[in-house]
């Protein structure tokens, strides 16, 4: 699932865009930007994978500054108000392009971040993470796993963190129905 | 679509069903007739300004700005609040409980699956009551009482004992949220159905309606709410400063 954002002042073009984005099943969820002080902030607090950016938008700090603070891995597509050659890179979009074009362009750039994303989740819980969420599921903090298991809380944290992103569980007894639900634990092993 | 006062209530209705909630939480009933938007806000007197604000709001959160709400006393915003309070407490919460056990007279063999969910979900239960306990009986006061010193002419600091700063609050609404979360991806990713798959599903789409309507509220409280409190604290401060 892919998160966007489309910065563009052009409220009928930005619309467009979302409308067509909008047909692709992988895209989650779509931020539009009309204003340039806005743009970082959102960015910084969306975090998308896609930034679809109008070439005359921003002003040359301001994209290095959102270069800087988007994820690493997120792609950045241009909008051009001009029309572009053909054969133009997929992160090269003109708002004068056919519906055609624009489809295969962004169905490229979304099989681009689909394939990030499986590189990412390896939806198995490796050994360690198994032993980690063993005593997480009891309800231990991650001080006392970390004195118990011989590592640091910063590791201990990470593997909570992959923990979390693997099953799609956030709170500790969510994570406790689980590993019930998974014969990780007994239920007579939570008082 | 911009929800106004001359369109019929009934069209706002079925454009966008989600807005009875926002009908029921003004304690406007149904049966409008032919009746327009400002015809049914004056019988019932709600006021106009207020439904628009509020049902545009939430029919379209670009709408959402807390500085069009300036203009409007904060305890309605407040009363809109606690009858969503109730009905969530009263009634969303309670039905949903009432389908886990249903599920426990069904079946045997998962016992021990609906058991372990009933008691996540009593949890959630204790947490959310608490929340909304706290809001109505120290947050909303307080501000209840920023707002009247406001209109008096004594400056007084009001009483703020035991209430915690707005942002705390911020964290308890995203861990209520985050309980709710995790709810659904256990049902939908772990649990094997224990039940005829309609009555399963019918406890899902509740759940799913449950998170998307509290969010909603949150949305009211924190985009809403909190920075208007937030403006009425920095005025009380000016304007005991000038004394």
């Amino acid at each position: 699932m892919a998160k966007l954002v489309i910065a563009e002042s052009s409220h009928v073009i930005a619309l467009g865009l979302l409308s067509l984005v909008k047909t692709f099943q992988d895209v989650e969820n779509v931020r539009i930007v009309h204003e340039e002080e806005e743009c970082c902030s959102v960015i910084e607090e969306f975090s998308p994978d896609i930034l679809l950016i109008n070439t005359s938008f921003l002003k040359l700090e301001t994209m290095h500054r959102m270069l800087k603070i988007k994820k690493d891995e997120a792609i950045v597509v241009h909008i051009f108000n001009t029309p572009l050659p053909i054969g133009a890179p997929m992160e090269q979009v003109s708002i004068l392009d056919s519906k055609d074009i624009l489809l295969n362009k962004f169905d490229t750039i979304l099989k681009r971040v689909r394939n990030l994303s499986d590189e990412l989740d390896t939806e198995e819980l490796s050994p360690r993470e198994k032993d980690i969420l063993k005593e997480v599921a009891i309800g231990l903090t991650n001080k006392e796993i970390a004195e118990k298991t011989f590592i640091s809380t910063h590791t201990v944290i990470s593997h909570r963190k992959n923990i979390t992103r693997k099953l799609g569980i956030k709170t500790v007894s969510g994570l406790t129905v689980y590993a019930i639900l998974n014969n990780i634990i007994q239920m007579d092993d939570i008082s | 679509m911009q929800i106004t006062g001359d369109l019929k209530m009934v069209d706002v209705v079925q454009h966008d069903i989600q807005l009875l909630a926002v009908i029921q939480r003004l304690n406007i009933p149904l049966g409008f007739r032919e009746r327009t938007v400002k015809e049914v806000c004056n019988i019932n007197n709600v006021d106009l300004d207020f439904f628009l604000h509020i049902a545009n709001s939430f029919h379209d959160k670009e709408f959402l700005d807390f500085k069009k709400f300036r203009n409007f006393p904060v305890d309605w915003i407040i009363q809109y609040l606690m009858n969503a309070h109730r009905c969530y407490v009263d009634y969303r919460i309670p039905e949903i409980e009432r389908q886990i056990k249903n599920f426990e007279k069904q079946v045997d063999i998962n016992e021990k699956n609906i058991a372990l969910l009933l008691d996540f979900f009593r949890k959630y239960i204790r947490e959310f009551n608490s929340h909304i306990e706290q809001e109505e009986k120290s947050v909303f006061p307080y501000i209840l009482e920023l707002s009247d010193i406001l209109k008096s002419d004594n400056f007084d600091s009001p009483r703020r004992d035991k209430l915690p700063s707005i942002s705390e609050f911020h964290d308890e609404h995203s861990s209520i949220e985050e309980t709710l979360f995790d709810l659904k991806s256990i049902l939908l990713k772990y649990l094997p159905p224990p039940v005829t798959n309609c009555l399963y599903n019918n406890l899902i789409f509740d759940i799913f309606r449950l998170e998307r309507d509290l969010l909603d509220h949150a949305e009211l409280e924190e985009n809403v709410l909190y920075p208007l409190v937030k403006e009425m604290e920095n005025e009380l401060h000016s304007k005991q400063n000038l004394r």
